[in-house]
């Protein structure tokens, strides 16, 4: 079943694609330090201890997190990773955005012209009407819209 | 947001393109904590923004727009240590010098842009710029925009400054400006703990293991803990202060705390105990099982039951003279036990380089270091592990911070990691 929820749009624009999810911190750093380091076309999350993420390709995704947490290195990640187009599509926020996420978000909207859709305080029943796979959308006044997960065949 | 004449003036462009993008900037980034107003940056900063390497630090595009509008921060700030640029301890091969100064081309135009755009000097670059020998130490009630996670927490918990935890760029460029958005940790409201953490354990915890559990728990809310009195000194000794440095940096680690009260010891918690809990507040009980708990997820790490390590890397975050001393006796120690003068593992320990000088000025402790074959930098460890052309495969450590970020890292305690350097060899308990 569709389910839809509103909160804050901090920036950016429409959003449209298919949702990854974690209940554990998002640590931006960790998540992406691979993609850093090793210049990949993709961005294999590189957190280990985020066993819902690892391994999962976090470029045009729809992150679904509950918290960002973790180092302040954050903002020049977020550069990084919009510069170099291995952003996800949109950061979706079940309570408010951290300091760091915001920071680094602001940077990409307006120091690098890419910006990484933020939309926060969503509510803490977010995380429980969406699931990886679902496809998400928002508009560009924080409405967004969960749509179940299809199963693919073979 | 409410913003002054000049504010305003500064976001219409009145002032030049750069300085509206930096204004814009403050603004936004304001308006997501719901900030009512920007406050004016009352000290020094300190940047995490530590080298030329992209995705680590600021964009040198960016700094050459800045440098270019003549803009430098009111107060000379300090920042984190660049990664291993130049550093004669490392022992790299050709090749491997090739890589690194491929990977660090900018890193010189970036030290002389940071010169430009206020910072101290190029002695000032630590994550531990509070030390007595380097000096940044702000003042209790300092407003003030730092980034370095184990800084920040440190600097508002134990000296009771206020600082957002910025991300990095956005510390200097809040320096730049001059001022931060009034709110959050800047504000007593939001300085609140959101969690009553009761710990009842049998023995002095671990400060980097009880902290990573602190962490794990609240995430980036503040925390008030109770039960840490009698293994802590109000007054803020060297020991203390050693352990709240632990303690906070895990708790950065393990969620994305930058701030703790400690019930009778910091700061706010001596001044207004547990008033300082919210209405309505969350509860953890931190017992003896789950330390244990913890510290088998810590430990069980192990690939095999004994393992050669390439490398024994200690200070991250960067170690006190009061550490580098310790280290020297301990390595001392750890030599007569085994009949031997010679360190077995290749062992790199780093520390400011205003802390660096006291050592080597310390006579025989540094000499006995140097002798064991130790060796002493002031680079960032984070930054060597994190470069794959020279990272070592396998290195043992005692920073749960330097785990927790790399791979092949494994922990141990000060005295395992003491034998391991001497014997060569890294096992869960002591020899005979």
């Amino acid at each position: 079943m569709t389910a839809v929820f509103q909160g804050r749009v901090v920036q950016g624009g429409p959003v449209d694609g298919r949702a990854l999810v974690s209940r554990m911190g998002f640590n931006a750093l960790a998540a992406f330090s691979d993609a850093i380091l090793d210049g990949t076309p993709g961005a294999l999350c590189s957190d280990k201890q985020n066993a819902a993420l690892y391994g999962k390709d976090l470029k045009d995704a729809v992150l679904c997190v509950s918290k960002c947490v973790g180092s302040t290195t954050a903002g020049p990640v977020w550069e990084y990773v919009a510069e170099n187009g291995l952003a996800p599509q949109a950061i979706l926020l079940a309570g408010s955005v951290d300091t760091l996420t915001a920071g680094g978000l602001v940077l990409t909207d307006i120091w690098i012209n890419r910006p990484v859709t933020l939309i926060d305080r969503l509510g803490d029943n977010f995380l429980d009407n969406v699931a990886e796979g679902c496809r998400v959308m928002a508009g560009t006044n924080g409405r967004v819209t969960v749509e179940p997960a299809v199963a693919i065949n073979g | 947001m409410r913003l002054t004449d000049d504010e305003q003036r500064m976001l219409n462009g009145e002032q030049g393109e750069v300085q509206r993008k930096l204004m814009q900037t403050l603004v936004r980034y304001g308006e997501t904590m719901d900030a009512g107003c920007l406050v004016e940056v009352e000290g020094p900063g300190h940047l995490v923004v530590l080298d030329s390497r992209r995705g680590w630090g600021a964009r040198l595009e960016f700094l050459e727009e800045v440098a270019a509008a003549g803009l430098k921060t009111r107060f000379p700030f300090t920042m984190d240590p660049p990664g291993p640029y130049r550093v004669d301890v490392l022992d790299l091969s050709p090749s491997q010098e090739q890589a690194v100064n491929k990977r660090y081309a900018g890193e010189e135009r970036y030290r002389e842009l940071m010169l430009k755009l206020g910072l101290r000097d190029r002695q000032g670059t630590t994550c531990t710029p509070w030390f007595e020998q380097v000096g940044n130490r702000p003042q209790y009630g300092q407003i003030l925009a730092w980034a370095e996670s184990s800084a920040v927490v440190f600097i508002n918990s134990v000296l009771g400054a206020r600082t957002h935890r910025n991300a990095g760029v956005i510390e200097l460029i809040s320096n730049l400006v001059g001022k931060t958005p009034l709110a959050g940790l800047l504000t007593d409201d939001g300085r609140k703990a959101d969690w009553l953490i009761e710990v009842d354990v049998s023995t002095r915890p671990d400060p980097q293991l009880l902290g990573f559990i602190v962490g794990d728990a609240v995430l980036d809310e503040v925390p008030y803990v109770t039960g840490m009195q009698p293994y802590l000194s109000s007054s803020l000794d060297q020991t203390t202060l050693q352990y709240l440095h632990d303690f906070g940096t895990n708790c950065a680690v393990g969620g994305g705390v930058g701030l703790f009260h400690i019930d009778g010891v910091t700061p706010e918690a001596r001044q207004s105990g547990q008033s300082l809990l919210r209405d309505y507040y969350k509860t953890l009980r931190i017992d003896d099982d789950m330390i244990a708990a913890r510290q088998s997820v810590m430990i069980a790490s192990l690939p095999t039951e004994k393992i050669t390590p390439d490398k024994c890397l200690v200070g991250c975050p960067h170690l006190t003279l009061t550490q580098l001393l310790a280290w020297s006796q301990r390595i001392d120690d750890s030599l007569s036990k085994h009949h031997s003068s010679r360190l077995a593992v290749e062992t790199i320990m780093v520390a400011a380089p205003e802390v660096v000088a006291a050592f080597e000025a310390s006579g025989e402790p540094y000499q006995h270091f140097i002798d064991a074959g130790a060796r002493l930098s002031s680079f960032c460890l984070e930054g060597l592990m994190q470069d794959r052309a020279i990272s070592p495969a396998t290195v043992i450590t005692n920073s749960n911070k330097l785990r927790h970020y790399n791979t092949g890292v494994y922990y141990f305690d000060d005295e395992l990691l003491a034998e391991a350097m001497v014997t060569g060899v890294a096992t869960r308990s002591t020899s005979p």
